[in-house]
């Protein structure tokens, strides 16, 4: 796996990736007008949700040093996962979205010119926001 | 540089299969959401602590909303 990053990749600084992400959590807010000073300014709130943001990944940085500190803790590979999540879907009546779910996975595994560096580590993503979606 | 198109479109065609795994999975992304999320994850980003940070980015912003509701 190709795990050096060229000057390209390194375009998007992390700071500049979370300013992104917070201004995407912004979405359809109604700003302060000059008229009504009681709602919030844009930036007074992208300050605030990227100090919560910054926050919540200190305390897992944390915790990722302490779960170092203990290696025997087992880790059920992100595949696995997926797995079990495409079985709940067949249990909940969904089974044509599981097997698309499971054929997706596979083909994401094997397709070879894969451009995206960290695959596993978007898919664990994946897994973790599983089902925080709107009701469907 | 000669393949950088067929490079775009199959960096293309992988965001579309994540953003479609987003949506069997039900993890409520959109595909700017998901593509900032991608570009963490190849700086290193751990995905559970990003995960963490987006729960937390949602329900500030749900509670954001919330209070200009009521505040107008």
């Amino acid at each position: 796996e190709e795990t050096d990053q060229g000057p390209a990749d390194k375009m998007d600084s992390i700071t500049k990736l979370f300013g992104d992400l917070c201004e995407s959590h912004m979405v359809g807010f109604p700003w302060r007008t000059a008229l009504n000073s009681r709602k919030h300014s844009k930036n007074r709130t992208k300050q605030t949700l990227k100090k919560l943001a910054y926050d919540t990944l200190f305390v897992h940085l944390f915790q990722d040093e302490a779960r170092k500190l203990q290696p025997n803790c087992t880790r059920l590979p992100v595949k696995n996962k997926i797995i079990m999540l495409s079985f709940n879907l067949r249990i909940c009546g969904m089974s044509s979205e599981a097997d698309r779910l499971e054929e997706l996975v596979e083909y994401l595994e094997q397709s070879n010119g894969i451009q995206i560096s960290d695959l596993h580590a978007v898919l664990e993503l994946l897994v973790e926001l599983s089902g925080t979606g709107p009701p469907q | 540089m000669a393949n950088a198109s067929g490079n775009m479109s199959a960096v293309r065609e992988t965001m579309d299969v994540l953003l479609e795994i987003s949506r069997l999975l039900n993890t409520g992304l959109d595909m700017e959401t998901l593509s900032i999320c991608v570009r963490l994850c190849e700086q290193g980003i751990n995905p559970e602590a990003l995960s963490s940070v987006i729960k937390e980015l949602r329900r500030a912003s749900d509670t954001l909303k919330a209070s200009e509701s009521t505040a107008s």
